[in-house]
């Protein structure tokens, strides 16, 4: 075993979890990042609690961008993979950088980790968000709650706080079938940040259902009910107009209690966007050859058995490039991805299942 | 003791008093509270079956109750029972009578789609709505609505009139099928201004559409055709 080279695509949770597991078995890695800093999106959109320990985002996430940092890995900042062309003992890839100047590197395998963005709530014209004042995007409250600057357009922390689940997710008018699985979580910890803020404040959450899942049943949902009294109701908001005083007026329905019609004014919105695939995502998809899934997820070549490996040999996946996830989940799945391409470089182990090619009828509803 | 607002609508036959002695025992509150029977026992299945299984009809299994349609509803301003996502409850459920007694609400849609747009889940809501309407009245469980009895006049009144309504007949009509109350005093108020100005010639004659008699074979043949629902 002697120069083994992996590319890591994204310096994410997942690809800085990769990076680090292949650095300690004593492969050479080449990392390339799209902006001008490691930490992905939980670093450029200022993520400040993390559910379900609400704890810094920056306590997980700092300890993997230095042991990066300080463990040697090229990296290649603000550039891009263009181009990937298959040798016999690998592939060779084109790094195209700010100034549109390509560099190639010859590696052996590859690990997608570039991960999702937010779903842009604009394109649900009807909430109104980017036109009324006063609601705001989940993606935009973390870096307000991290940054301690939670104020409505007057400049006061709230009063009456509406949170609206399922933007993005879950709805056939904007294509994207799925739930965003993390949406719940981030909002019921957002409500608790809230109130820990502005404990005088009414914090409700429109909501479908609640997919605090696992753990996180008692750890947020009813955490979040008996200490800090954050009310749910049920039944998805149709429209926001704006109200008199920079007020945000919601209109719902109230499904649990039989014929409510709820016209309800709030000082502050906050639109749950899911996630999406991302245009970034996409292009590294298009770049490598890899095949989506019916959502528009980079599709695993085994999604229970081989949920790291890609449809294209040598090409790993990790993270939120398969679909939505927790950070947790894309640091373990870095681990994964790191461990299979160990194998792959040093012994050639590449597991195969033919289910990826198998023609799966999806019912979407 | 109050009743709470939520028990209001299944109580009859209230008495309320507020000091009564009973064999010397002084007691207030209200009294004589009979409750209607809550006990649902008329659930039936084969509504949803049939409603699923017509064209307009096919997307209800669809819904999953999130309420959109009926907080964005146009309608629901105007009649607060007008709820598109109750109405498929109900349906999906079977709970006939339930529907029966919104049946004033019911045949009220504008048709202005936002609910359809909307729907995270891709149901027709609009279609779906006028197909339960649809169903019930094909089953005979509800009164013809005034919507279809205003339609039916009107086509009415525009065949018989040479392609163009006579605001006569059909204000007659109308008031004949009590959609409009009309007082000998307001026809009084009213002839006075219509002698004065000759409009009452064009009221009692009206002038008829040109080639009315070429006109007249082609829409019956049409009326004939017309789809009517199942």
């Amino acid at each position: 075993m002697a120069g083994e080279k992996v590319l890591v695509i994204g310096s994410g949770p997942a690809g800085l979890s990769a990076t680090k597991e292949l650095r300690n078995m004593g492969v050479d890695v080449v990392l390339v990042e799209r902006e001008s800093y490691l930490g992905g999106t939980p670093k450029k959109l200022k993520y400040s609690l993390l559910f379900p320990e609400l704890r810094p985002a920056s306590e997980v996430l700092d300890p993997l961008i230095k042991g990066v940092e300080n463990s040697g890995v090229k990296t290649y900042m603000e550039s891009i993979v263009e181009g990937i062309k298959e040798e016999d003992k690998g592939f060779t890839v084109s790094i195209k950088d700010k100034s549109g100047k390509i560099v190639n590197e010859k590696v052996n395998a590859v690990i997608a980790a570039s991960g999702f963005e937010h779903f842009d709530s604009r394109r649900k014209y009807e909430y109104g968000y980017g036109i009324i004042p006063n609601i705001y995007q989940i993606s935009d409250i973390e870096r307000m709650l991290s940054e301690n600057k939670l104020v409505t357009t007057k400049g006061t922390p709230p009063k009456r706080v509406a949170i609206l689940l399922c933007v993005g997710s879950r709805d056939a008018t904007v294509g994207n079938t799925y739930c965003s699985r993390v949406c719940c979580a981030v909002s019921t910890k957002q409500a608790m940040e809230i109130k820990e803020r502005v404990p005088d404040a009414v914090v409700h959450i429109y909501y479908m259902d609640i997919r605090t899942y696992g753990l996180m049943e008692d750890k947020l949902y009813w955490k979040s009910q008996l200490e800090y009294r954050v009310g749910y109701i049920r039944g998805r908001i149709s429209e926001f107009m704006r109200g008199p005083n920079d007020t945000v007026i919601i209109k719902g329905e109230d499904t649990m209690n039989l014929n409510r019609a709820l016209v309800v004014p709030y000082d502050m919105v906050i639109l749950a966007n899911g996630m999406e695939l991302g245009l970034g995502s996409k292009q590294v998809a298009k770049t490598l050859g890899l095949e989506l899934e019916e959502h528009g997820f980079v599709k695993p070549l085994d999604p229970d058995r081989l949920p790291v490996q890609s449809t294209r040999k040598g090409i790993f996946l990790a993270g939120a490039i398969t679909g939505p996830k927790t950070i947790s989940d894309s640091i373990t799945e870095g681990y994964a991805a790191a461990m299979k391409a160990y194998e792959y470089v040093t012994r050639g182990i590449w597991d195969e299942s033919d289910f990826a090619k198998k023609r799966i009828e999806v019912t979407h509803h | 003791m109050p009743i709470p607002n939520l028990e209001k609508p299944i109580i009859k036959g209230l008495i309320q008093k507020d000091k009564v002695i009973v064999d010397g025992v002084e007691l207030d509150g209200t009294w004589n509270a009979f409750m209607i029977e809550r006990t649902q026992t008329g659930y039936d299945q084969s509504v949803w079956d049939e409603i699923a299984n017509t064209i307009e009809g096919a997307t209800i299994s669809l819904c999953w109750q999130c309420g959109t349609c009926t907080s964005g509803c146009t309608m629901r301003e105007y009649d607060p029972n007008y709820s598109p996502r109750r109405f498929i409850d109900l349906a999906r459920k079977g709970d006939k009578q339930a529907l029966i007694e919104l049946q004033d609400s019911l045949w009220r849609c504008v048709s202005c789609q936002k609910c359809t747009h909307r729907c995270p889940k891709g149901v027709l809501v609009e279609e779906v709505v006028h197909s339960i309407h649809n169903y019930l009245l094909k089953h005979g469980l509800v009164k013809r609505d005034p919507g279809t009895i205003f339609d039916e006049l009107f086509l009415e009144t525009v065949m018989k009139n040479g392609g163009r309504i006579s605001e006569l007949l059909l204000g007659g009509a109308s008031a004949k099928a009590g959609f409009v109350t009309m007082s000998l005093r307001d026809l009084i108020t009213m002839m006075g201004p219509l002698m004065k100005s000759g409009l009452i010639k064009d009221l009692m004659k009206p002038n008829r559409v040109k080639n009315w008699d070429r006109i007249k074979p082609v829409l019956e043949e049409a009326m004939k055709e017309e789809v009517v629902p199942e």
